[in-house]
């Protein structure tokens, strides 16, 4: 209820200084639900880059690096929007309830995450995080009948080994499955 | 400390400089300026002339056309000065600058991002879209402590 809120401050104003002590005194009282800087829990993340697109100003990047994804976010440019947090599929982002980012060099507002790549079995080249691909490995087996499951868990772990080129490839060469669900 | 640099620093007179943007940072910075934070409480000041102000505070993308006039506020500001760069868009542009969308009214370095930086040296950085009260607070406090260094440059730059 705002408006009994607004009240209990009138009241508590006639008493007394309403002045907070803020840079002296106690730490500044934060109202909950407050959107403040919003933080990567770097072992749940698993570099899908979800947040990335889901970003309003950005300020979350995705770029590609050696032999790593990395996420990049720049407080300089994030409009503490949430959306970031609506859209990540492992919690792993959230907004927490930290004000204080002020800073002397513009490239101290940046936090960098590097998500490790994993590599195609044929051709050498990066292509998915290797967090996404367990993710994926186990939420298909989840969500699969019990009596294939056994089958797909083979294919699985077969094809999660090449990138999607290699795959295309490899495919005719490979033990496929039998069809015989479909 | 001599007798100046103290009272400098217990009475840093601010001048607000809005570029652009979209007026939350400044509403914020009011917010700051009332009884409930009051930054009165640490000597700020608020003056409508840079002349007589220490601290100079941006807010917005500062725009092609704010550009000079920003300039002209940030050369009348006397040294030793301090720039606070307050809300995305005064650090990097914020939403008026986007990656392929080449936006022609705001000032972009070679990096393509905007910002006050791009057109005076800025030194505390507030991000925040808006920042808190607290936050512009905390950045000040920033400001106030780099004030030392700051003069020392003033004087290299003089005696040249």
């Amino acid at each position: 209820m705002p408006s009994l809120v607004l009240l209990k401050e009138m009241i508590k104003a006639l008493r007394r200084c309403v002045t907070t002590r803020y840079p002296f005194g106690p730490p500044a009282t934060i109202i909950h639900g407050y959107r403040g800087q919003p933080e990567i829990d770097k072992e749940k993340c698993t570099g899908c880059g979800a947040c990335a697109q889901a970003c309003s100003t950005e300020a979350i990047r995705m770029k590609q690096g050696e032999d790593a994804r990395i996420i990049d976010i720049f407080y300089g440019k994030c409009a503490f929007c949430q959306r970031c947090e609506d859209v990540c599929p492992e919690d792993a982002i959230r907004l927490t309830e930290r004000f204080e980012l002020a800073g002397y060099e513009r490239e101290s507002l940046r936090v960098n995450n590097e998500v490790r790549m994993s590599k195609c079995a044929n051709c050498g080249h990066t292509f998915f995080p290797d967090k996404q691909i367990e993710i994926m490995k186990k939420r298909v087996l989840e969500n699969i009948k019990a009596d294939i499951k056994a089958e797909v868990q083979v294919d699985l772990e077969k094809y999660s080994r090449y990138c999607v080129n290699c795959r295309r490839d490899l495919s005719f060469t490979m033990d496929t499955h039998t069809r015989k669900w479909y | 400390m001599g007798l100046i640099d103290w009272a400098r620093k217990k009475s840093p007179w601010i001048t607000h400089a809005h570029c652009g943007g979209c007026n939350g940072c400044d509403i914020e910075i009011a917010a700051a300026l009332t009884p409930r934070f009051d930054i009165e409480r640490l000597g700020c000041l608020l003056k409508n002339n840079p002349r007589y102000s220490d601290v100079l505070i941006i807010t917005g993308p500062v725009p092609k056309h704010t550009e000079p006039m920003l300039l002209r506020i940030y050369q009348q500001t006397p040294d030793p000065k301090i720039v606070m760069a307050i809300g995305e868009c005064a650090i990097a542009g914020g939403i008026y600058v986007e990656e392929g969308y080449d936006n022609y009214s705001i000032a972009r370095g070679a990096d393509n991002a905007g910002g006050a930086d791009k057109v005076v040296p800025v030194d505390v950085y507030v991000p925040g879209c808006p920042p808190k009260p607290e936050a512009i607070i905390h950045g000040l406090a920033l400001a106030l402590k780099k004030l030392p260094e700051k003069k020392l440059k003033a004087k290299a730059s003089n005696t040249r």
